[in-house]
């Protein structure tokens, strides 16, 4: 498994001058100007995803239950109306319209 | 690596105030071998900076997820191996070339390159790695020419020793082949 020896291990290869001390400088320059936003970042990364899942469910409950708020809406409407309707009447048809209103309740039941 | 002291090292990094000064050590210790492992697989030196640039960046990207699980070197070769495949596939992509179309284009600008100056058998040389599968030649060029121990290679690459011995094995009787067919 020696025959690689023979094969020639000079280095063909060059750089231009200076280029490993250029390099070092280059990247102490970049690293020194990026290094808070990172650790910032790193840190509170959790946080943030937890934050932002939070956002989700809450989005995600009023889009999969949109019944909610116009029900509400409706039901108030319905109080209105029913409140027009009721001042309107006279004692003996509210009487009648209550018993009505029983008898088609218990009916549904 | 004389007065490189890498558990030292690693308290430093985990240090916010004294993270950026021991990361300049590890550039100063490591940026040779690392170069040198990317030169050899890509040729061009303006490439090779690029690849050697985007793996210290990518490292100190990542200086939190690094837990000293393995040694500084081992990690940086990691990166530097992947962003070295990532760059060469990049090539291939961009230049719709095919693999034999890449290795030919590679080996001719290795001819005009003011950064090379090998002789003839030395360019022979090189020509005959460039025929090896891209998988073959960077177990070469670590075993050869980065002088890594199978066993470092393994913690690298996570192929078996058995597995790279089998690859080195290969690679060299496919170079003598092609040099002996130049002959």
């Amino acid at each position: 498994m020696d025959k690689h020896t023979n094969f020639d291990k000079t280095n063909p290869f060059t750089v231009p001058e200076g280029y490993f001390e250029d390099f070092a400088a280059k990247m102490d320059s970049m690293t020194q100007t990026s290094l808070p936003s990172l650790a910032w970042y790193r840190k509170s990364k959790s946080w943030i995803a937890i934050a932002a899942a939070s956002i989700g469910v809450v989005i995600g409950v009023r889009v999969m239950m949109p019944g909610d708020k116009p029900l509400q809406i409706t039901s108030q409407q319905s109080t209105v109306e029913e409140s027009y309707i009721l001042s309107q009447m006279d004692e003996s048809t509210l009487v009648d319209y209550y018993c009505t209103m029983d008898e088609s309740t218990q009916n549904e039941k | 690596m004389n007065g490189f002291n890498e558990a030292k090292l690693l308290a430093q990094l985990n240090n916010p105030l004294r993270r950026s000064v021991a990361f300049g050590k590890i550039v100063q210790e490591y940026q040779q071998p690392i170069y040198w492992h990317i030169r050899k697989m890509v040729l061009n030196h303006d490439d090779a900076n690029d690849v050697m640039q985007t793996t210290f960046m990518k490292a100190w990207t990542a200086l939190d997820s690094f837990r000293g699980e393995s040694k500084i070197s081992t990690w940086l070769f990691r990166i530097a191996v992947n962003e070295t495949i990532t760059f060469i596939n990049s090539l291939k992509t961009r230049n719709s070339y095919s693999i034999d179309n890449l290795e030919d284009s590679m080996a001719q600008n290795l001819e005009a390159d003011q950064y090379f100056s090998g002789d003839e058998a030395q360019l022979k040389f090189q020509k005959a790695i460039l025929t090896l599968p891209e998988k073959q030649r960077l177990v070469f060029n670590m075993k050869y020419f980065d002088d890594l121990k199978y066993e470092e290679i393994e913690a690298i690459l996570g192929t078996s020793v058995g597995a790279l011995k089998a690859s080195y094995h290969h690679a060299v009787k496919k170079i003598e082949a092609s040099l002996l067919s130049d002959i």
